[in-house]
């Protein structure tokens, strides 16, 4: 340990030698003053040039500069002006363009050297291969997100078979009537009677519960259908008509669900899937603070869904009038795992992950007015057109 | 008059390295063990230049602690410069968003620590502060 403080010069050279070849990090010694700067021998491999690589641009003052993506050059020098001039910890990952690959995860971390005025005279900037790490938490990431998708069907499936239970049920019922008004029409035994007056509203009734059990299935598949990767324009009215449907058994026993949808709302940009487990991660959440409300009361709360769009964005309101959201809780709503609900209630993921999807997959925002005794609004903003990122000018 | 400078960290050993690399330098340092008892001084102290927070203390974390002050508004409270041992890209753009002035990655050295503070009082006197 001493090794580090030592003042012996030598040993000061070989430590730092040492130490270059352990971690192997590119590096970049930038002097602020001339604009000179000195690459380790490193840095080329990193990017994928080997030592004996005449590749003139990557060792040029700006080298670095130059193959950082496109997209990631405006934060990477917004990053390194607040270090120098605010002192802010320099820590950020970039996309760099390899020589094989296209572009490589690189973690960037630097340090200036100051005078007495704390002006910066010197940067020096560390680059690390994150891009193995960063993909395998990709994986993961994807991993939690299916999971999470598995576990929403799985919880829905079960409404669902409620409901066609219910509808079978009611359809075996009326069948059953229907037969006796046949029997009684084909006049077998006794001529016909009064049964064979309730064949066509049998019949009828028949065929709608035929409807409804159609409407629950049709609303699961496009609730189940295939993910976008990327927002297109949708029709918010009937993905928010298909969401409510499809968790009726969560619902009907203890709110009536109000649809506000402005008739001239265009398509909307947006991830459909990822959309419609937002909004039934809402109305599942709605239906559970009005069930604390109601309990078996038979009483019945209120869940009021609207959507309307200026010209730049969709406002999607998802309100109930339950509980309302406790102020100690209400910093900690999108916080992963965080859940007021018994275990078998919910996994606390939902309503992270709605954050997750709404800020980062849409460029949206999404945040919450509650008031206790009263009740919660969520409300979901999303662009109808996605930003461009500006780059600036660096200022060192 | 010494510049007061607001430390809460809930490790006593900071709150020591903080008040031995402060007070030579010629700064009075305050401290406080947590969040609560910090936003307490803070309320208290209307004459502090600079406060400290560790961003992982047990109850309330630092970003409670810059809520709350982001919230009052009262013009006397200090600028914000967080204290941690780790560090990710999207901490550090929480904490420019939330209003901190800058960010402290543990250990940091005495030099570290008076710069810091310097900053902050530069700062305040180039706003009129006193």
């Amino acid at each position: 340990m001493s090794n580090f403080e030592t003042s012996d010069d030598a040993a000061k050279a070989e430590l730092l030698d040492l130490l270059l070849q352990a971690t192997q990090d590119g590096i970049v010694d930038w002097n602020l003053q001339t604009g000179e700067t000195t690459y380790n021998a490193r840095w080329k491999h990193l990017l994928g040039f080997d030592s004996a690589d005449r590749v003139e641009y990557h060792e040029t003052p700006d080298g670095w500069r130059q193959l950082i993506h496109p997209d990631d050059l405006g934060t990477a020098l917004r990053l390194i002006d607040d270090h120098l001039h605010q002192g802010w910890p320099l820590y950020t990952t970039l996309r760099m363009r390899h020589r094989h690959a296209s572009y490589k995860h690189i973690l960037v971390r630097g340090a200036a050297q100051r005078d007495q005025h704390d002006k910066a005279l010197r940067l020096l900037l560390v680059f690390s291969d994150i891009d193995e790490r960063i993909r395998d938490e990709r994986r993961r990431r994807a991993e939690l997100v299916q999971s999470h998708k598995l576990g929403a069907m799985g919880q829905l499936a079960v409404g669902v078979a409620d409901e066609f239970e219910a509808e079978l049920q009611l359809l075996a019922e009326n069948l059953s009537l229907a037969k006796t008004g046949i029997d009684d029409l084909l006049g077998v035994e006794l001529g016909p009677s009064s049964a064979c007056h309730d064949l066509p509203s049998a019949i009828e009734r028949s065929r709608t519960c035929v409807e409804r059990a159609a409407k629950v299935a049709r609303a699961m598949k496009a609730f189940a259908a295939e993910d976008d990767h990327e927002p297109r324009p949708a029709d918010l009215k009937a993905l928010i008509e298909n969401t409510v449907v499809v968790a009726t058994s969560h619902w009907r026993d203890v709110a009536e669900v109000e649809l506000r949808i402005s008739p001239d709302l265009p398509a909307v940009p947006c991830m459909r899937g990822e959309l419609s487990r937002v909004l039934l991660n809402l109305i599942l959440n709605a239906a559970q603070a009005i069930a604390d409300v109601v309990g078996s009361s038979g009483a019945k709360g209120k869940i009021s869904i609207s959507a309307e769009a200026d010209a730049t964005e969709a406002v999607i309101r998802v309100a109930d009038n339950g509980t309302g959201i406790a102020e100690h809780a209400r910093s900690k709503v999108f916080e992963p795992f965080f859940t007021t609900k018994e275990a078998a209630t919910g996994t606390g993921h939902g309503l992270s992950m709605a954050y997750h999807r709404i800020v980062e997959r849409h460029q949206g925002s999404i945040h919450f007015e509650t008031e206790l005794g009263v009740g919660t609004t969520f409300i979901i903003r999303l662009p109808l057109r996605t930003a461009t990122s500006e780059p600036s000018e660096p200022t060192p | 008059m010494k510049h007061k400078v607001l430390i809460i960290d809930d490790a006593e050993t900071v709150r020591r390295m903080v008040v031995e690399a402060l007070e030579p330098a010629g700064f009075s340092v305050l401290t406080a063990s947590d969040g609560f008892r910090g936003i307490a001084t803070l309320k208290d102290t209307h004459d502090l230049c600079l406060v400290i927070i560790d961003l992982n203390m047990p109850g309330m974390s630092g970003f409670g602690v810059l809520d709350w002050m982001r919230k009052d508004r009262s013009p006397h409270l200090p600028p914000a410069v967080f204290m941690t041992t780790e560090v990710s890209s999207a901490t550090l753009e929480q904490a420019k968003n939330a209003g901190a002035i800058g960010w402290l990655i543990k250990p940091c050295s005495t030099e570290q620590l008076i710069a810091v503070a310097k900053r902050a009082v530069a700062r305040k006197s180039e706003r009129g502060g006193g």
